[in-house]
């Protein structure tokens, strides 16, 4: 895959990515009233912890050890910005940003498919994909439902 | 997975699903009493043949002619679709079930079929129809946990 030379590197790559969405995601649920938007970020929030955990099995499979502060420092992800700043930007914007992520995080795993052939490694990938989907619809459903009301 | 000699012969195949999953669809929506619920399902009909044109495009894009669809009934549908018995019926609950398994076995199959696609572009349409794939499997799954609210 573009960009990267080995598939540690992708999975560190992955596992960075995983880490900053579940901090954009508790930032979000931790500016929600209504219990019920809460509750879908904090979903989408351990989603992300999960998908986490997942790439780390990989990365232990391989028989290494991943610190994830050192993964941090080394990818640095542009098009991601950090929690912090969620808290000042409206929701509207939020969820933009949200769907943008999501749509990056599918295609990360879909293009990474197109490189491995292990079956086991290729299922886990479509599994991610497929929940990462997931998750920009849920975010793009609530993006519609926000316009509409406005 | 299927064996594909050509770019146009996984098109081709992903038209055939689209044809198989608008007629799904609509039988799906001939079974539901209500209005809404037959509303619904006859809106996804639509849907996966606003997909189908998506892949002709495709196919237009890279010379060839699109035929006619296939007869419904030849496409094998094995692991995508149930039969829906006309005699017996089928509740709305269990109508959505099938549902969401046959959107995530498409989101899969759009997955996998852009992953061997040569042609940039059509790679390009597979995974944005993979997507649509997902966001029908969501909508299926907030419909069924409201209908499992309701009881």
């Amino acid at each position: 895959m573009e960009g990267f030379e080995t598939d540690e590197d992708i999975l560190k790559f992955a596992i960075d990515r995983e880490a900053k969405a579940n901090r954009f995601y508790v930032a979000l649920a931790s500016r929600m009233a209504d219990p019920e938007m809460r509750e879908v970020f904090e979903m989408l929030a351990q989603d992300e912890l999960e998908h986490r955990a997942k790439l780390e099995l990989e990365v232990m499979k391989t028989g290494r050890v991943l610190s994830p502060e050192k993964a941090e420092s080394r990818f640095e992800v542009s098009d991601e910005p950090a929690a912090e700043p969620m808290l000042h930007m409206d929701f509207k914007s939020a969820l933009a940003i949200g769907i943008d992520k999501e749509r990056a995080s599918f295609r990360l795993y879909a293009d990474w498919m197109l490189t491995v052939e292990d079956a086991e490694r290729r299922e886990m990938l479509l599994s991610l994909a497929e929940e990462e989907a997931k998750h920009k619809a849920r975010l793009e459903i609530e993006y519609d439902m926000l316009v509409r009301n406005q | 997975m299927e064996e594909f000699g050509s770019d146009e012969e996984i098109l081709q195949f992903a038209i055939g699903r689209e044809v198989a999953a608008h007629q799904f669809y609509t039988d799906l929506a001939g079974q539901m009493d209500n209005a809404t619920m037959r509303l619904l399902f006859e809106n996804f009909a639509k849907e996966e043949l606003r997909h189908k044109a998506m892949l002709e495009l495709e196919i237009i894009k890279i010379g060839t002619v699109v035929e006619a669809p296939e007869d419904v009934d030849s496409l094998d549908q094995t692991d995508v679709m149930v039969a829906i018995d006309p005699e017996l019926g089928i509740d709305y609950k269990n109508a959505l079930i099938l549902a969401i398994n046959k959107e995530a076995k498409s989101f899969r199959l759009y997955v996998e079929l852009a992953a061997i696609v040569k042609d940039k572009q059509s790679r390009e349409t597979l995974l944005s129809l993979a997507q649509e794939e997902a966001k029908h499997e969501l909508r299926f799954e907030i419909e069924y946990g409201a209908a499992i609210k309701e009881r």
